[in-house]
């Protein structure tokens, strides 16, 4: 296992660029960074965050939800107020609209959770301190 | 390669020291309180607690004690509501609207403008409870199978409320909560003891790796999206707990933008109250600037232009259109029995903020911190004077009246001001008030704009 | 940016054209067709004011994106003048206002057309103030931006209340002078983004910026378009107010009308939000073009469905000004694409 310190955004951008060039695989990179750096994600080539999926999933179920719901609940008890219709769209968008934002969000945040393998047990008793440095673990021969 | 490792060196030592500095000034705020911390959260826990007595009394006594009654049936409390409502949501505009925006000016307040929208949505998510005088009968509003077969009026604007008002405190919770995990875990090394341990658990074991960095960035974007659709609709739906209904006053059009602008005005102007003072006795100055506050105060001209756009389209549209109802209203807000809360208001309101186009006067912080305490005064009148002078002459003459509040609502509107103060000053030492992350990303020399 | 001059034929006499044809199409059309030039008055003003106003917004704001574009888009100022002219013109059929009886001193037909001739003239001055500003870098460029915004929000206001509102007597909309100013942004927007468009297909990079942003600008405005929609809608619904409800009873009853509102929320909403949510989609600039173009049908059928129960509107004499009124427009879109063929020198 070999492990880098760096002070600075661009030395630990370099290494991590001669690391890669190098032959080192992505998968066998482990960065540890005080902040995004998003130029890691251009050297790794990574695909877009797959919490997109998870996003989508919860507003559109939301959405549906909410409006199955409200349908139900004003079939069940069929009371006309207002002089209203009893499926009124204009009505009924507001809370469908508030429900796809809820069950997006929420969602959203356990899908975060999930990805990253959130709350680490592990790390909470033991964190592994970097301070304000740049990592690079890697564990393959052929690197610098 | 020796002469790139000696230019990195001086550099790398100064980024280390930076990013040090960042933690050490953002910690240091949650150390030691000084004397006028105390004092302060005295006075607030006094307020606060006073008013959950007084809510209390309320309660035992009937809400009789109150001074809402026919034709005034809304009165303080909810005035209070939309006042504490619209702080929220500029909290959420500087967050996450200008995130989207990518405003680089926004990380100065950010943190502390999200922790302000949480306080206040919980300040705000009271006074419908208050107001309701049987609080055991709130779950009247949820919509779940119960014993008595009935379900809630999904056609009602007060449901929507509180669909609204749920989801903005859930999702603000969310983006509050995720903003602070990577602070949480540079806050851990800073302390020991149970202190430790709690941040410990709170960063729920981050340590930075890309993948987390990746996903969490898409995170913070999306939950930034949702919560700018959210600032709009919250506050529109408030809104139309008002134009839904046919009063003269209140079946307007124009309400919803009215509302959100009034909000977006009236919170920021919080944010200001709030920030000088908090910056002057943390030292902070190094990190919330006078040309952040210009930005602010840029903010505030442009929303304190729309509000009085909405003041002059809606006079001028009661006697356009001829509709006696409608003038017999606005006549009433201008010359009966509430007339000096509102010229008070539209001098707060529409007068004052012209000042801003002088760039002098943007970048003065002594004056902007006396101008938002005029703005918040303003703009809590604002929603007095629309709901009180619209009840008061609301249908057929012989139902007029006016309304007094109670000393009750009265030492309730102090006790929500504690309240929200209370929890900000205990926020202010237990949690990291700046984006320790988002500055050290900004770099060197640039944590200024 | 150099400030750009056009050669062609002189901008005055473009206008004057232009107004000129249009009076002599309304002349010469039927006795009853006293809507039909009201459409494209509405229309192309919403778009030449938005054009001016999307640049003094950005300008306001210090957005640096549109630093390239700003000069091509300010560069439609002088069609401005179409406006006032032509109200003159389609105020010969004062008549149909309910309100004309002339009493009163605010409802007498000579103070509306004073007025509202001075409120569509105001635009053009501040207009004119802002583009010398630019012209001569001059320090206060701010300042005319601020105002000609003014200027804007006066004159799209009083296009509102007073041109089309106050044709459905007894009808009160208080939103309708914002609803108004925010769709004549977002038409300018759309214009914009077809300018950039093009320009883009020279391969340009200075306009590459001006074109991200105002993509996003569109899906924005939608957002907001679709919002302020909602917001009349819902109160004006809910409330079922007789004097207000009959204004949309009129027409969701009519299928024709009711075909067109359709129209307006999936070319004014749908299309240009859900078209433009993928990251291809908004690079691809035939895409993006499409869907301002989608915008701008959308706002000229919302033009027709605002006024239509309470005017006649034959096809010939609305659909003749529309045209007409447009070709400066089209004119000097290509003359400024032309004249890119050199690329133009950076500050």
């Amino acid at each position: 296992m070999k492990q880098f310190e760096f002070d600075t955004q661009e030395e630990f951008i370099a290494k991590l660029k001669e690391i890669v060039d190098a032959g080192v695989k992505s998968e066998f990179i482990t960065t540890l960074t005080p902040f995004h750096v998003h130029e890691v994600d251009h050297i790794f080539k990574t695909r877009p965050s797959e919490l997109r999926y998870f996003t989508l999933l919860g507003a559109a179920a939301g959405f549906i939800l909410s409006f199955m719901f409200m349908v139900f609940t004003v079939m069940d008890w069929p009371i006309i107020t207002g002089g209203k219709p009893l499926i009124s769209i204009p009505a009924f968008i507001i809370v469908a609209f508030e429900c796809t934002i809820l069950f997006g969000g929420i969602v959203s945040l356990l899908g975060f959770l999930h990805l990253n393998r959130l709350p680490d047990i592990r790390r909470i008793i033991d964190p592994r301190e970097c301070g304000n440095k740049f990592l690079i673990i890697h564990d393959m021969g052929g690197g610098k | 390669m020796e002469k790139r490792k000696n230019v990195t060196g001086e550099e790398g030592m100064k980024t280390q020291a930076f990013y040090g500095q960042v933690e050490l000034d953002v910690i240091r705020a949650m150390k030691r309180p000084g004397v006028f911390y105390w004092i302060a959260l005295g006075a607030s826990i006094l307020a606060f607690g006073g008013g959950m007595t007084l809510w209390g009394y309320q309660v035992l006594k009937g809400m009789g004690v109150a001074g809402i009654t026919h034709p005034v049936g809304w009165g303080v409390y909810i005035t209070n509501f939309v006042f504490w409502v619209g702080i929220a949501h500029s909290g959420t505009l500087i967050s996450a609207v200008l995130f989207l925006f990518r405003a680089r000016f926004r990380s100065a307040f950010n943190r502390i403008a999200e922790a302000m929208t949480v306080i206040a949505v919980m300040t705000a998510g009271l006074f419908p409870l208050i107001h309701l005088g049987r609080v055991w009968r709130f779950y009247y509003l949820l919509p779940y199978p119960n014993q008595r077969m009935l379900w809630v009026n999904f056609r009602s604007p007060l449901i929507w409320d509180v669909f609204a008002v749920s989801t903005y405190l859930t999702v603000s919770v969310i983006f509050f909560y995720v903003g602070m995990v990577p602070d949480f875990a540079a806050a851990r090394r800073h302390f020991t003891g149970i202190r430790r341990r709690i941040y410990s658990i709170l960063s729920l074991g981050w340590e930075g790796t890309t993948d987390q960095w990746r996903h969490y960035s898409r995170l913070y974007m999306f939950l930034a999206a949702f919560a700018t659709p959210l600032v709009v609709s919250v506050h529109s739906v408030v809104s139309w707990d008002f134009a839904m209904s046919i009063v003269p006053g209140w079946h307007s059009t124009i309400f919803a933008p009215y509302f959100v602008a009034g909000a977006i005005f009236s919170g920021t102007a919080m944010v200001i109250t709030l920030t000088i003072p908090m910056r002057k006795v943390l030292k902070l100055e190094k990190y919330i600037t006078v040309d952040h506050y210009e930005k602010i105060a840029g903010v505030l001209l442009v929303t304190a232009l729309i509000v009085s756009f909405s003041y002059i389209v809606e006079i001028l549209m009661a006697a356009y259109s001829g509709n006696i109802f409608e003038k017999t209203v606005f006549y009433y807000r201008m010359t009966g029995d509430y007339k000096y809360f509102f010229w008070l208001m539209m001098f707060c309101n529409v007068v004052m903020p012209l000042t801003l186009f002088n760039r002098k006067l943007r970048r003065n912080i002594k004056y902007l911190f006396v101008f938002s305490l005029f703005v918040n005064i303003g703009m809590w009148l604002e929603r007095f004077i629309i709901i009180v002078t619209s009840l008061g002459r609301e249908y057929i003459p012989y139902s007029w009246g006016t309304y007094t509040p109670s000393l009750i609502e009265i030492g309730i509107t102090v006790g929500s001001f504690g309240m929200f103060f209370t929890f900000f000053l205990i926020f202010s030492k237990v949690l990291p008030m700046l984006s320790i992350s988002e500055i050290k990303e900004q770099g060197v020399g640039n944590e200024t704009i | 940016m150099r400030p750009l001059e056009i050669k062609g034929v002189p901008k005055i006499i473009q206008v004057l054209a232009a107004a000129f044809l249009v009076g002599a199409v309304d002349f010469l059309s039927a006795e009853r067709s006293d809507g039909s030039m009201l459409i494209a008055l509405l229309f192309w003003a919403c778009v030449g004011q938005g054009i001016i106003a999307l640049s003094a917004a950005a300008e306001v704001a210090s957005g640096k994106w549109i630093k390239n574009i700003r000069p091509y888009l300010l560069d439609y100022y002088p069609y401005l003048a179409i406006f006032p002219i032509v109200f003159l013109v389609y105020s010969r059929h004062i008549t149909i206002y309910a309100w004309n009886t002339g009493e009163g001193y605010w409802w007498s037909p000579s103070f509306f057309i004073i007025r509202n001739t001075a409120a569509l003239l105001f635009p053009l001055i501040m207009a004119r103030y802002y583009a010398r500003s630019l012209e001569k870098e001059s320090p206060r460029i701010k300042l005319f931006a601020g105002l000609y915004l003014l200027s804007f929000v006066i004159s799209q206001s009083f296009m509102a209340f007073e041109i089309v509102m106050s044709l459905e007597y007894p009808w009160v909309n208080t939103l309708f002078g914002g609803f108004f100013f925010v769709e004549s942004l977002y038409a300018g927007i759309a214009f914009s983004v077809l300018l950039a468009g093009l320009f883009k297909r020279r391969d340009v990079e200075c306009f590459f910026p001006a074109f991200k942003d105002l993509t996003v600008m569109i899906m924005g405005f939608a957002l907001m378009w679709a919002g302020l929609f909602y917001s009349q809608y819902l109160v004006i619904w809910y409330g079922n107010i007789p004097e207000e409800v009959s204004y949309i009873a009129e027409r969701m009853h009519i299928p024709a009308i009711k075909n067109m509102g359709l129209y307006t929320l999936l070319s004014l909403f749908l299309v240009p939000f859900l078209g433009l949510i993928s990251r291809k989609m908004k690079a691809d600039a035939r895409v993006v073009s499409a869907a301002a173009l989608s915008v701008l049908s959308g706002l000229m059928v919302e033009r027709i469905i605002y006024i239509v129960p309470a005017v006649q509107i034959n096809i010939i004499p609305a659909a003749l000004p529309l045209a007409i009124l447009g070709i400066p427009y089209l004119y000097s879109m290509i003359v400024q694409y032309m004249s890119l063929s050199s690329p133009p020198v950076e500050n």
